[in-house]
């Protein structure tokens, strides 16, 4: 597949439409030459090429830097369909539904804290629920449950996590309007009972981190960052609530494929046309999940704060502590796009990709209106993440979207067997980060060479235009599930 | 004969099953499943379930047979460790399924779900083979 792909620049690929008679649009593919060659695997690009074949898909199958593969869209797809005659598919969401990523800045320095590494990794280990293999402190009714699906985070900030100035740095402002719990599944209430305010395991984390970089000073100064700052960052979504309602909806897209007369080359794109009970019904289930991820994010934030602060004997006035942004990286969103010169109400599917809005984009909160949206792109837990913000390229190009992640670039296998002999927590000790996590198996594989190194991706979306560098930083203190 | 064998890819890992019969395949594949969250032996037969699941073919009642246990085992965390079924046809399966509740025991590895991605069940000869993908 990677030898049908045309160079348009140095950092936009295209799949023609030609190579496929099912494709409605081409694929376009935002990476660089390196990533290319290195990382992007051919079953990725056949991804795209399928989720192209989607009815009702505009422009065309999107893909960012960090693309690989996946089941159904690949991971780092992003694809637009026409609100009105378009579908809506949950495998282009994933499973884990409004998997995210908030990052909070602190009034610390890297030097307030080098000697509490230790105490602050034991405090949040102690504070913080995985969920791995036991549940969380929490424990929902139904109709709780049901509350926190319309409200999100919200929900949690009437319960008394955080304050109301998060939701203003909240994506969607923690909660999307039209979520009809009735859409939900017994099974989706009975694993979301125990689960919120659970971290998860697999690539989910907390850390604490210091700014190592600054790209640029006049943004950062927005953000309250500066060089050796400590900041928070979280990475969690639905849990098994979310992952229950993609399964449920997977099966129920499955019967409307031949209802609807739709044929597609993957099931796990299975999809129903938006404007079908199918459609709506996923989609309002989804938000649920969504809303239950935002006020799942608020929660653990909010027991971040504890923890830091019971392990610093500080107050939460004096460490600061305040959220610069959350945003989803795993949902679908309707949006309003120009498409041809054309306003189109569209469905943007993201699957581990980014919401990248432009300045002055008005769902912006009133602070980020100038600047445009916060984009966070969490690397692995030896090296370091970024903060970016969205531009007006990133509006043209890719429906307001921008990249996720580094991406693995070692199956869990190859990172198992790399890491045999060692102790990768002791390895990442010596280079002062303090790693805890449910299993040692977990350490292994997800340690930093399973991963690629996320300053090629962000190098990638930078050199598109999509995505704008602000700071870098780098871990000190890691919670894995 | 393997009942099992794991393979990756790069961000998720799947299995693929063997069987003398669509029986071993659906047992076997639990087992799979459940050897992926946790190769502990400690887990015992303490606690019982009866299920049933119903399909439109093979691949949709696998599909939906291995989500049911997923489902029993993230909502109730029991990890399950013996299987056995009682009817078994393309649009049906019933089985009642013995295991432990978790609790402090030694959990490897969570699986998001199982998806349909390239889900294939096929008979060879005499054997029958099946491959599935789960999200981790």
């Amino acid at each position: 597949m990677k030898e049908k792909l045309r160079k348009i620049n140095d950092y936009k690929w295209l799949l023609p439409k030609e190579i496929d008679s099912r494709m409605r649009v081409p694929g376009i593919i935002f990476v660089s030459k390196e990533l290319l060659d290195r990382t992007v695997e051919d079953e990725a690009l056949i991804q795209v090429r399928n989720a192209a074949t989607l009815p009702g898909i505009v422009k065309a199958s999107l893909a960012m830097p960090d693309i690989h593969y996946g089941y159904g869209l690949p991971i780092g797809g992003v694809i637009a369909t026409d609100w009105e005659t378009g579908i809506v598919s949950p495998g282009g969401v994933g499973f884990d539904i409004n998997c995210g990523v908030r990052l909070l800045v602190t009034n610390l320095y890297l030097k307030d804290i080098m000697d509490k590494k230790k105490i602050l990794v034991d405090a949040l280990y102690q504070h913080i629920p995985t969920g791995v293999g036991s549940t969380g402190k929490l424990r929902l009714t139904h109709s709780q449950e049901k509350e926190v699906f319309a409200k999100g985070a919200k929900w949690a900030v009437e319960k008394g996590y955080g304050t109301k100035k998060d939701l203003e740095a909240t994506e969607s402002y923690g909660s999307l309007e039209g979520a009809n719990p009735e859409k939900v599944s017994y099974k989706a209430l009975e694993r979301g009972a125990q689960q919120l305010g659970t971290l998860g395991s697999g690539n989910h984390f907390l850390e604490i981190q210091y700014v190592e970089e600054i790209y640029d000073y006049r943004l950062a100064k927005i953000f309250n960052l500066e060089k050796n700052k400590i900041t928070v960052m979280i990475h969690t979504g639905s849990r098994g609530l979310g992952h229950q309602i993609a399964t449920d909806y997977l099966e129920v897209m499955g019967r409307a494929l031949r209802k609807y007369n739709i044929v597609l080359p993957d099931k796990q794109l299975a999809c129903a046309p938006i404007n079908s009970p199918e459609g709506r019904d996923y989609i309002s289930a989804m938000k649920c999940a969504a809303n239950y991820a935002w006020a799942n994010r608020q929660i653990l934030m909010h027991w971040t704060r504890e923890a830091i602060c019971r392990a610093l004997k500080a107050s939460e006035r004096d460490l600061g502590l305040e959220l610069i942004y959350d945003h989803a990286h795993n949902i679908v969103k309707k949006e309003e796009h120009i498409v041809d010169g054309k306003k189109r109400i569209l469905a943007v599917h993201r699957k581990g990709a980014t919401r990248a809005f432009p300045p002055g984009h008005p769902e912006l909160p009133s602070k980020y209106r100038s600047i445009g949206q916060p984009v966070i792109i969490p690397g692995d837990m030896g090296r370091y993440s970024y903060l970016l913000v969205g531009t007006e390229e990133a509006m043209t190009e890719t429906f307001g979207s921008s990249c996720h992640g580094a991406g693995r670039v070692l199956s869990r296998h190859k990172a198992i067997n790399r890491a045999r002999g060692r102790s990768i927590t002791q390895e990442l000790e010596r280079e002062g980060i303090f790693v805890r996590a449910a299993d040692r198996k977990t350490v292994k594989e997800e340690m930093p060479e399973a991963y690629k190194d996320v300053s090629m991706v962000v190098e990638a979306i930078v050199g598109a235009k999509i995505s704008k560098k602000v700071a870098r930083m780098k871990p000190i203190v890691v919670i894995k599930g | 004969m393997k009942e099992y064998k794991f393979f990756s890819t790069t961000a998720d890992m799947g299995m693929e099953v063997f069987g003398k019969d669509i029986s071993e395949i659906f047992i076997n594949s639990a087992k799979g499943m459940f050897n992926l969250i946790s190769s502990s032996k400690e887990f015992e037969p303490k606690e019982e379930y009866k299920i049933k699941v119903k399909g439109e073919s093979w691949e949709e009642l696998f599909f939906k047979w291995l989500s049911e246990l997923l489902f029993y085992y993230d909502a109730y965390k029991i990890y399950f460790v013996d299987f056995q079924i009682l009817k078994i046809n393309p649009f049906e399966i019933e089985a009642v399924i013995k295991g432990e509740k978790i609790k402090d025991k030694k959990i490897e590895r969570e699986i998001k779900a199982v998806t349909y991605h390239n889900l294939e069940i096929s008979r060879k000869n005499d054997m029958w083979e099946a491959k599935v993908l789960f999200d981790l």
